[in-house]
């Protein structure tokens, strides 16, 4: 992507050290880190001791996806002098796609992307992988549900049957 | 969802690696060698923040707002997961079972007692039991009066749609205290006398084979003055429809088929859909004060008696003179026969602002490309031109070519047609 060079441009440090610089465009994606720019606006180089690099790559490449989606779609506006209704309907499609296939990961980096979305605030990104976690939990049993997210089951029988026997409409369909 | 709470929660593990971070070199061994210096319990923490996180570190705030995608019953069912899902279910601020009841009538209605107590933003019911109908409307109006509900979702279905309709009334003053609501969808309830109505901050209505008397489908949207979006469908009851929704965005109206007039002062709206409406032949239409209309789209599914479209040639000429003022127009017909019908109208309609257009024929069109050149001519800020599924083109004979008729792709042989003018 061809940018200007008087952008800005900020250093994001994951929690391994790793530095990422984005534009501050694409950072102002993030909710907490527009707030502190809003509060600091010198700030260049920011820590964020909660996300790893990996994960951290993950969220910048979200957002700078949906940057450059914002920026095309505000770019023909402006040429045009409106959106062509067809145009926008297949680029927002491809979002779409593209949105479906970054979801493509296994359940320990999917969590790994809620916490960092969370913490981030983008909420762009905390609505697809809530909404990807409520699709894999949609429709399975709770025995599914556990090998699927890897919980481990700390409750013991006479719990779990104490539990059920509490919600019984809950259970009585599936069993 | 995303409240400080939840970020809290994730920073004290990463803190704690980022005081240690100096002493770890960012290097496989180094790594190695911290860990067996730390306790075993420290280590399998530190380990968790080398390796990734399980869905069970994921804050309470975020595990709902997963849960409040569910279906209430499967929400439920997660408190058997583990002791930490025991109670989150209850912390959901989302009621929605669907489908439940045929069997489940009783409890079902101690399920609605339960939630009698419970916090709720969300209420999204879709019950076929006629049974547990009447129970789950008194217990609708019970929290629209005493919860700050945001969104119902009330779809009350008879099992058999052939039975004498049977729709359920919804009592009187039901929405009388619902400054909260913002969302309001309705499928097979009957208004009668809905008495006093406030929802003042509603955005989207959805109404779907509802009965209304008289006019007060029009006394209800009076009191939505904040609605953008508008959806009537399959609401036969609804003859005279009139409303100043000055917000509104998106019109759709859908096998509104005895209305006789529609009078809409809508001066933002942004979409409008007409889909197999007016079959009895409307009599007067009007969108008033529109500025900046984007999408129109006619859209005829299915076939039925169309003789009406030309005794009611003049309201549909008004009707696409109106949409005529949209950017984009989008045509869609079951036969060639209402094709001519609309497209006469629009050649009519010459001084339209389209500047794209698109033609859907489910049938077959013989002979239609002649037609279509005159059409041109009428479009004068035609940039697009779309056709979709129709076979006659000039550089074809024959709509019954072979190529065309073998296999699945009938009829897509000229599936997009871009049509410039200079």
């Amino acid at each position: 992507m061809a940018r200007s060079s008087t952008e800005n441009m900020i250093t994001l440090m994951s929690s391994d050290g790793e530095e990422f610089m984005v534009t501050e465009k694409v950072a102002r994606e993030c909710t907490t880190i527009r707030n502190m720019l809003e509060d600091d606006c010198v700030i260049t180089n920011i820590p964020l001791p909660n996300v790893t690099s990996d994960i951290l790559s993950m969220v910048i490449e979200y957002c700078m996806e949906h940057v450059a989606a914002a920026e095309k779609a505000a770019a023909e506006t402006a040429e045009k002098g409106s959106s062509s209704a067809p145009a926008a309907a297949k680029a927002n499609k491809d979002l779409e796609e593209w949105d479906k296939a970054f979801m493509n990961v296994d359940v320990y980096t999917l969590c790994d992307l809620i916490l960092a979305a969370n913490y981030l605030n983008v909420s762009g990104l905390l609505d697809l992988t809530i909404q990807t976690a409520a699709n894999l939990i949609k429709g399975k049993s709770p025995e599914q549900i556990r090998k699927t997210f890897h919980i481990q089951n700390d409750l013991s029988l006479e719990e779990e049957e104490k539990i059920r026997s509490q919600t019984p409409w809950a259970f009585e369909k599936s069993e | 969802m995303k409240t400080s709470n939840g970020s809290s929660m994730i920073t004290r593990p990463s803190n704690n690696s980022n005081q240690n971070k100096p002493a770890i070199e960012p290097d496989d061994d180094g790594w190695v060698t911290i860990l067996s210096r730390q306790s075993r319990k420290e280590a399998k923490r530190k380990s968790r923040i080398v390796q990734q996180y399980t869905i069970n570190d994921l804050p309470n705030s975020v595990l709902v707002h997963i849960l409040s995608f569910l279906p209430t019953i499967q929400a439920a069912q997660t408190s058997v997961l583990s002791m930490r899902w025991k109670y989150l279910w209850a912390y959901v601020p989302a009621l929605i079972i669907k489908g439940y009841g045929y069997n489940g009538g009783y409890e079902m209605q101690k399920f609605l007692q339960f939630c009698r107590s419970s916090y709720l933003r969300q209420i999204t019911l879709m019950l076929r039991d006629p049974l547990v109908h009447e129970s789950c409307i008194k217990w609708v109006d019970f929290a629209m009066k005493h919860k700050e509900v945001e969104e119902l979702n009330l779809q009350l279905m008879n099992r058999n749609r052939f039975n004498m309709h049977t729709p359920n009334s919804l009592p009187r003053n039901i929405f009388s205290h619902s400054q909260s609501l913002r969302v309001l969808v309705l499928y097979g309830c009957e208004l009668r006398n809905i008495g006093e109505v406030d929802l003042r901050n509603v955005r989207k209505l959805h109404f779907k084979k509802v009965d209304v008397v008289g006019n007060l489908l029009n006394d209800l949207l009076a009191a939505c003055p904040r609605a953008e979006i508008l959806k009537l469908e399959h609401s036969d009851s609804v003859i005279d429809l009139s409303a100043n929704l000055p917000e509104l965005k998106k019109l759709k109206l859908r096998e509104c088929n005895q209305m006789k007039s529609a009078r809409l002062t809508v001066p933002n709206l942004q979409v409008v859909k007409i889909e197999d409406s007016f079959e009895s032949g409307i009599e007067f239409f009007q969108l008033c004060g529109i500025i900046n209309l984007m999408e129109a789209y006619i859209i005829h599914n299915e076939d039925g008696d169309y003789q009406v479209y030309n005794g009611t040639y003049q309201v549909y000429a008004n009707l696409l003179q109106i949409l005529g003022q949209a950017k984009q127009l989008t045509v869609k017909c079951s036969s060639l026969e209402i094709m001519y019908n609309w497209s006469q109208v629009i050649a009519d309609c010459s001084a339209m602002k389209v500047t794209n257009f698109e033609l859907i024929s489910l049938d077959d069109c013989y002979g239609i490309s002649s037609f279509i050149l005159a059409l041109l001519k009428k479009l004068p800020n035609l940039e697009e031109f779309r056709l979709h599924k129709i076979c006659d083109i000039d550089s074809r004979n024959s709509p019954r070519d072979e190529e065309s008729s073998n296999g699945p792709n009938y009829g897509t042989a000229f599936p997009l047609i871009a049509y410039n003018i200079a």
